[in-house]
């Protein structure tokens, strides 16, 4: 088959490799080129070195912010996410009847998209501070607090499915070892159940680092607006949209060296976690 | 024993039937407001319509005729359609091929394509959008070209993974029956890969139809706008008084084919959406 | 309805830098059922698959029917292939995946139906065909990819390894319905098997390939009887042959072998070959089932009694099994006795001389009058 399938290259892969070339390929190779440039428009750049990325340090004044908030939004959803959709998992393995109708209820919010999931909270908060006469915009935590809440609505029903699954491949024997040994629950749940499920919890970890580290559509709808809660892909979408005026090149290099600095990071991340996923696997 | 264990479950019951109440209660409350009167929503957003507030499915006609919603569903539906087809069939195809046909380039390309999936797309934003103009893609064909070069990572990656566990003997069995690459891969190949092609189809339909960025800077938000970018607009675009009411029902009506989606294939879309997330 | 000719055909992959075939000829008759038997990597299935043309050769010509099939498509060579895995469309009924190859040449719709429904019949899986392969055994799945091959009328039937994943008792049934499906269809078969007790059974002619190389290419009893080298003779029978190194001497005009204390003097028509070895080291061979239990009194001449202390025995019902140490080489004996025999135990064994066969130490090949 090789030999014959080889000659059918252009109908095969063709139309595919010419979608890829230009969504993926050219607009990378460009766009790490740019990133050492000051562009007014893609083709009409000046080479500047490393001016833009030093430029994100002296001139720049919502980089550093923004990663920091990033951070700090990524950890806690990490922690809360996995916390709770670690329990929810705990409560629909208990044997009972009904659980897949509180699974669907639970999965649903994460199909819905991230614009018009941000826009129910964004009423439901500012409907809640109206009775305090304020709006999200108000105070940065606001904002902050608003978007784990809305992480952790769309993610957790996500996030307990991947735990129902590790849950569900512990060993029944494992457990009733566990009971004729006399092992309290928490004990139980500390000493077993939690150990058994790791894979399941580096797989979570990994998940919504990534996807709270990325988001965007969310942080737009719920408070674009504001001006102290943007995460780092809304940073740079701000970077390279929101100027206008003479020095529009120079923002448009540095809005590219954060793109690329961006990516470096989710690269990096994608790296550990390929190591961590690979390299550590729970033994049966 | 028995008694406690009556408790418990009981216990177990209450908390998640609250916790149920919770995560549905943001759509229930944007349901609820979709029919109420304006006036009413942004002064009691968490009372029942009833008497004077409730004006039935005013809000809802406002919706559909104010935004023009009808024409960004339509777009949104047919993009998402038509990109889906075309990334599930072409990107198939061409794993098989790097699959199959062993050699340094389709190698190459194998890393490439699972080198995109990590990424992030604002990598790629400004580029992409100015490549885009420039080539005219900013029509409905177009965006469905981008969309199966942004999809054709992953795709590419689940389809190979499976390709790899189907037998050469298949083929070559094929081969000897008189197959030729283009019959062996309608008639065999692709009716095996059913499985993968289901969740390949659900990841990059929840993807291109909630996605709101690439459309927006490749369409716009003119006649050509997508659903993301209609709710977008109307909700953050433009000063001075807003009919929320309208904005209550298209929310909803946003929601609504995703629910409707959701419950006839659920089975389906949680197994997609999980494969597609421990594999990527 | 075919022969089958190759003409020094080599096959290397990775650009020459493999090469698994150096140069191989042999011609197969027409209805001829022919195995292709070596330990796995011997070139075997390359061979087959160069036949299907499934592989190109990298040298030489392949002829079908006496035609030159170099650069013919696999289904334009007119063959028929059953592969290991069965190779079924799982997503296609039984009736389909027979049908398939039918379709494609664009049968008409009565003529298929004629033909799937004949091999059904023919294989006794009638009531098998709305069934998909998933639901079926292997057995059941082993016979609808005969069936898949039948109802083509090919020239020429290719099988690779069909049997191997059947479970024993299976095989030996399937064993005799392949041997009878080829009587009755009267093509030519090849068939490919690292069993050498499929070859032995099934074949006309087996071609014993290692390295890419035919060993020996003859009848089963040829290759039993008169094995053309140390590998071929190793290769086939079960359990395979002793080998113990000897010394020709010559004894007042008789030839006799020496190893490890005894001497046997070697029956008339095979001493004559041996005569340019006299003070030589040659390897004898001898099949476990040609040392017997000796009794008292038997004729000593025609042969050589040796005494062995029995490492391990293996009971098989009507014979044992018996390990024992033989001049440096480890030997083991088919014996027909009534006694229960253990380790330890020493017993009196008798080689028959007329039965053992001679092979140059250096060349491995066999050492016979011409």
């Amino acid at each position: 088959m090789q030999k014959s399938l080889k000659k059918y290259f252009p109908v095969f892969v063709l139309p595919v490799l010419a979608a890829f070339a230009v969504s993926f390929i050219v607009p990378f190779v460009t766009g790490v080129y740019l990133s050492f440039t000051h562009f007014k428009t893609v083709d009409s750049s000046e080479w500047v070195g490393l001016a833009n990325y030093i430029g994100i340090i002296t001139e720049d004044e919502t980089f550093l912010p923004s990663l920091a908030l990033t951070l700090r939004f990524t950890i806690v959803s990490i922690v809360t996410v996995n916390v709770l959709a670690f329990a929810l998992a705990l409560l629909l393995t208990r044997k009972l009847k009904g659980t897949n109708f509180f699974r669907t209820v639970f999965f649903m919010p994460n199909l819905i998209g991230g614009i018009v999931l941000g826009h129910i909270w964004s009423l439901i908060i500012n409907g809640v501070l109206g009775f305090f006469g304020v709006d999200i915009t108000y105070d940065p935590n606001y904002g902050f607090w608003g978007l784990v809440f809305v992480m952790n609505w769309q993610m957790i029903g996500y996030m307990m499915i991947i735990y129902i699954a590790g849950l569900q491949n512990i060993p029944d024997h494992i457990n009733e070892a566990a009971a004729i040994d006399g092992a309290s629950p928490a004990r139980k749940l500390f000493g077993i159940t939690i150990p058994m499920v790791m894979p399941s919890v580096t797989i979570c970890t990994f998940l919504t680092l990534t996807n709270s580290f990325k988001l965007f559509d969310q942080n737009l709808a719920l408070n674009g607006k504001a001006a102290d809660t943007s995460l780092l892909a809304l940073d740079i979408y701000k970077t390279f949209y929101d100027h206008t005026g003479l020095r529009l090149a120079e923002w448009h290099g540095i809005g590219q060296a954060k793109a690329v600095i961006f990516f470096l990071l989710v690269a990096a991340i994608a790296f550990i976690q390929l190591r961590a996923t690979g390299g550590r696997e729970v033994e049966n | 024993m028995k008694t406690k264990r009556i408790f418990n479950n009981a216990a177990t019951y209450l908390a998640l039937i609250l916790l149920a109440a919770a995560f549905l209660a943001p759509v229930f409350i944007v349901v609820m407001n979709s029919f109420k009167g304006n006036f009413y929503i942004s002064d009691e957003p968490f009372t029942v319509p009833k008497g004077e507030t409730f004006v039935g499915t005013e809000n809802y006609v406002k919706g559909f005729t104010q935004s023009d919603f009808l024409q960004a569903f339509i777009n949104s539906a047919l993009i998402t359609v038509l990109s889906v087809a075309c990334i599930v069939l072409l990107t198939a195809m061409a794993a098989w091929y790097i699959v199959r046909v062993r050699n340094r380039f389709t190698r190459l390309l194998y890393y490439l394509f699972t080198f995109s999936m990590i990424v992030p797309f604002q990598m790629v934003m400004y580029t992409m959008t100015y490549l885009a103009f420039e080539l005219e893609l900013s029509s409905i064909p177009g965006i469905v070209f981008i969309y199966l070069g942004f999809g054709s990572g992953l795709s590419v990656f689940m389809f190979s993974g499976f390709i790899k566990s189907i037998p050469a003997e298949l083929e070559e069995a094929a081969v000897i029956d008189g197959c030729d690459p283009i019959r062996a891969f309608f008639m065999i190949i692709f009716p095996i890969l059913r499985p993968t092609a289901i969740t390949v189809a659900i990841l990059n339909a929840m993807w291109v139809w909630n996605d709101y960025l690439l459309p927006y800077l490749v369409l716009g938000s003119g006649k050509k706008r997508t659903l993301p970018v209609a709710v977008q607009m109307a909700l953050t675009g433009g000063y001075g008084n807003k009919d929320m009411g309208a904005l209550m029902a298209m929310l909803v009506l946003a929601i609504v084919p995703i629910i409707v989606f959701y419950l006839f294939c659920q089975k389906y879309i949680i197994k997609g959406v999980v494969a597609g997330a421990v594999k990527g | 309805m075919a022969s089958i000719e190759f003409r020094n055909v080599a096959k290397s992959f990775d650009n020459g830098k493999v090469t698994v075939i150096p140069d191989l000829s042999f011609a197969i008759n027409d209805k001829e059922f022919v195995v292709l038997v070596g330990p796995s990597g011997c070139g075997k299935s390359t061979t087959l698959r160069m036949i299907a043309g499934l592989e190109e050769a990298s040298k030489g010509e392949i002829y079908i029917d006496n035609k030159l099939v170099n650069g013919v498509a696999p289904k334009d060579r007119d063959i028929a292939m059953v592969f290991q895995s069965y190779a079924l469309y799982p997503h296609m009924t039984v009736y389909k995946n027979m049908a398939f190859a039918l379709k494609l040449r664009k049968m008409p719709k009565t003529e298929i139906d004629r033909k799937v429904h004949a091999a059904a019949k023919m294989l006794g899986i009638e009531q098998l065909l709305d069934r998909k392969p998933g639901a079926l055994s292997g057995g059941q799945r082993q016979r609808v990819a005969l069936g898949r091959a039948m109802v083509r009328n090919p020239k020429v039937f290719l099988l690779d390894e069909p049997l191997s994943n059947l479970d024993a008792k299976l095989r030996t049934e399937m064993r005799s319905r392949i041997a009878l499906l080829h009587k009755q269809l009267q093509t030519t078969f090849v068939y490919v098997t690292h069993d050498q007790t499929e070859a032995m059974t099934m074949a006309d002619r087996i071609i014993v390939m290692d390295k890419g190389i035919v060993r020996q290419y003859d009848t089963p009893q040829k290759l039993y009887s008169e094995p053309a080298d140390m590998f071929v003779a190793g290769f086939i029978g079960s359990p395979s042959m002793n080998f113990v190194d000897c010394t020709v001497r010559k004894n007042k005009g008789k030839i006799t072998v020496d190893f490890a204390g005894n001497s046997m003097c070697v029956p008339e028509q095979k001493a004559k070959a041996l005569v340019p070895y006299v003070d030589r080291t040659v390897v004898m061979g001898v099949r476990p089932e040609n040392i017997s239990a000796f009794a008292d009194g038997q004729n000593e001449c025609e042969g050589c009694v040796i005494t062995a202390e029995t490492e391990i025995a293996e009971n098989t019902g009507g014979e044992v099994n018996v390990y024992f140490n033989l001049a440096d080489s480890r030997c083991v004996a088919c014996i027909r006795t009534e006694q229960k025999v253990s380790s330890g135990d020493v017993l009196k064994l008798f080689i028959d001389g007329n039965a053992v066969h001679f092979f140059d130490k250096e060349t491995t090949g066999a050492i016979s009058a011409v």
